[in-house]
């Protein structure tokens, strides 16, 4: 009898231990099954992505649009948004609606019938982290899910049978531990309501969304990146040919240039070109663009061929720049300026006649002076004001003897700077300069490249760095002709 | 090199003669930053207040684009009958301004008071 209990008792525990069992491999395979949809979903979604976002198309709107497409349509919802999360002022707005999504802000009450108005209308919404259901998934990183909509507070409610919220689920986008925004799913079609299964299918994607994302907006800022490395390089290759391919060669001168543009290529330039037909009076420009990029480049085109037309015949360098400044006030726009030492080099009488509009001074290393000569005449920037008020540029005449050279410069030589800000200056400039009189112009303006390396140790310049020397030679003739210099042409 | 800002104030000291904002700013403007400066201004200006005041003793440096957004907000402000008193320029910042000769074309005011005499002397429109 015992015996038979005992038996009765295996009996009994062994079958409750094998409908265990059972359950628990049901419940297994049915985890495995839903593991496996889960897994082709994701797959599926990889797939979606990559057919429709080629690196012809790529960048983030698109992106969102195919990730949501396949969310709403997966999760078998009514509506479904993406929200980004906005790092520089910690609010989250909406980057893609679809379907009719309600409002999830407490809002007055206002009527949105169709679709792409209501649309537009949580597009223009901004969520501070922290505030409201999207705005907790978001700081928390937490996943939401809202079974029963009409009894939670955190669910706005809505008067509107087709905006009022049954059920609803958020998802964080998490990438690298950082949240960039949430995905939020609201209504299941046909009446139903979400599931935790549901909800484990949106994180998946969410996952994989966010990672998406953040591809995207890498793309997008190398995109951007190199598209601005390219409109500089066009800049730079433009300032280049804008540039004299060699100085002229000159009985009785040396004549050197130099111009590096910095690293954003601003607009300086310089040019020479024969004044007259004989070949006596040499025009010398070194000028300052205020513009960057291609902008400034195009000015720099302008400023250089205005130049040169109104130069022709005029031996008079304040005349000239007045004639450019008429046209430069009228064809550019009110913030561009352009500063510039335009001067007449007369080959035969060694004279340099020049006028300043706003430019650095001229530098003079004389003879029988330990310190530089600093020649800066009234005068204001090309393009800026109205001849009335530029009339008061003057002129000035400077004699140059055998062995005497005139420096022309532009700030950002003066103005280069190292790691710690501090500005090569003026005045160690000039003391190189002054140092360097024995110096051929080529040389002079090595030897200052290599003092403005030393001083800034590499470190990148903003602003482009451009020189011209100009030097008679010690054995020049004094005068070549007996003519006096040319009176000023009228204008 | 302290990254450039600026603040809005309005200059109520000055209701009897016009309405006036004054602008200070500080550390360095440049081409990128000019752009949300010049946006600010505008949108002041255009709101009506057509006197402007830009406190530059915190500016350490002037580029070429925070002149010429200078220059275009002063062309703007006398087409409208209006005034722009930079205020207070640093010993750097006006040599630059005078080497460019543009001292000759700015108002420039080295206190509130003196500012203030040149918006109330200014042009009638």
């Amino acid at each position: 009898m015992i015996g038979s209990i005992f038996y009765l008792v295996i009996i009994v525990v062994l079958a409750v231990w094998l409908v265990r069992q059972r359950n628990r491999e049901r419940a297994l395979v049915a985890l495995v099954d839903h593991n496996r949809i889960e897994r082709k979903t994701v797959y599926q979604f990889l797939n979606a992505l990559g057919e429709r976002l080629t690196t012809s198309n790529i960048a983030l709107e698109p992106a969102l649009e195919i990730i949501m497409d396949f969310i709403v349509d997966r999760s078998d919802a009514e509506a479904g948004a993406v929200f980004l999360l906005d790092p520089h002022d910690n609010q989250l707005s909406a980057r893609v609606v679809k379907g009719m999504f309600p409002p999830l802000m407490p809002t007055t009450g206002y009527v949105l019938t169709k679709q792409k108005y209501l649309s537009e209308r949580i597009k223009r919404e901004r969520i501070p982290l922290g505030q409201g259901i999207i705005g907790e998934a978001a700081a928390s990183g937490m996943p939401i899910l809202v079974s029963d909509a009409a009894n939670d507070p955190r669910v706005p409610k809505v008067a509107l049978d087709y905006l009022t919220i049954r059920s609803i689920m958020i998802a964080p986008l998490t990438s690298r531990g950082r949240i960039s925004g949430v995905i939020a799913i609201v209504n299941k079609r046909g009446g139903e309501i979400f599931t935790e299964e549901n909800l484990d299918l949106l994180r998946a994607l969410a996952d994989q969304a966010a990672s998406t994302v953040e591809m995207v907006k890498l793309y997008d800022d190398l995109a951007e990146k190199q598209r601005i490395e390219q409109e500089l390089r066009v800049a730079h290759e433009f300032q280049k040919m804008l540039l004299p391919s060699e100085c002229p060669k000159i009985d009785g001168y040396d004549i050197a240039a130099f111009s590096e543009p910095a690293l954003e290529v601003g607009g300086d330039y310089y040019d020479f070109f024969f004044v007259d037909d004989a070949r006596r009076y040499l025009g010398v420009v070194i000028a300052d663009v205020s513009g960057k990029g291609i902008p400034g480049a195009f000015v720099m085109a302008m400023v250089r061929c205005t130049i040169r037309v109104v130069a022709h015949g005029n031996l008079s360098p304040r005349e000239v720049l007045f004639k450019a400044n008429e046209r430069l006030y009228a064809d550019t726009k009110e913030n561009v300026f352009v500063t510039m030492t335009y001067g007449i080099l007369d080959t035969y009488e060694h004279t340099f006649r020049f006028a300043r509009a706003g430019h650095e001074p001229l530098v003079t290393i004389r003879r029988d002076s330990p310190n530089v000569e600093l020649s800066s005449p009234d005068g204001i920037a090309l393009a800026m004001v109205t001849n009335d008020m530029f009339s008061f540029v003057q002129e000035a005449v400077l004699p140059l003897t055998p062995g005497e050279t005139a420096i022309m410069y532009t700030d950002g030589v003066v103005e280069a700077m190292d790691d710690q800000a501090n500005e090569y200056g003026q005045r160690r400039f000039f003391d190189l300069i002054a140092s360097s009189r024995e110096l051929k112009p080529q040389e002079i303006i090595a030897k200052t490249l290599q003092d403005i390396q030393r001083f800034t140790r590499g470190y990148p310049q903003h602003d482009d760095i451009t020189m011209v020397a100009i030097r008679v030679h010690d054995d020049a003739a004094a005068s070549k002709s007996s003519v006096p210099v040319a009176a000023p042409a009228r204008a | 090199m302290k990254a450039f800002s600026f603040t809005c104030r309005e200059t109520p000291a000055l209701s009897d003669a016009a309405d006036c904002a004054t602008f200070d700013l500080r550390g360095y403007i440049d081409a990128h930053t000019v752009i949300e400066f010049e946006k600010t201004v505008n949108s002041v200006i255009e709101a009506g207040t057509h006197c402007i005041i830009l406190d530059i003793s915190g500016l350490s440096y002037i580029s070429s684009a925070g002149i010429g957004a200078m220059m275009g907000l002063t062309r703007k402000l006398n087409q409208l009958s209006g005034e722009l008193i930079l205020l207070n320029p640093t010993p750097k910042v006006y040599a630059i301004l005078d080497g460019l000769g543009f001292t000759k074309i700015f108002k420039i005011a080295n206190s509130e008071n003196e500012a203030m005499e040149k918006i109330r002397s200014r042009a009638p429109a």
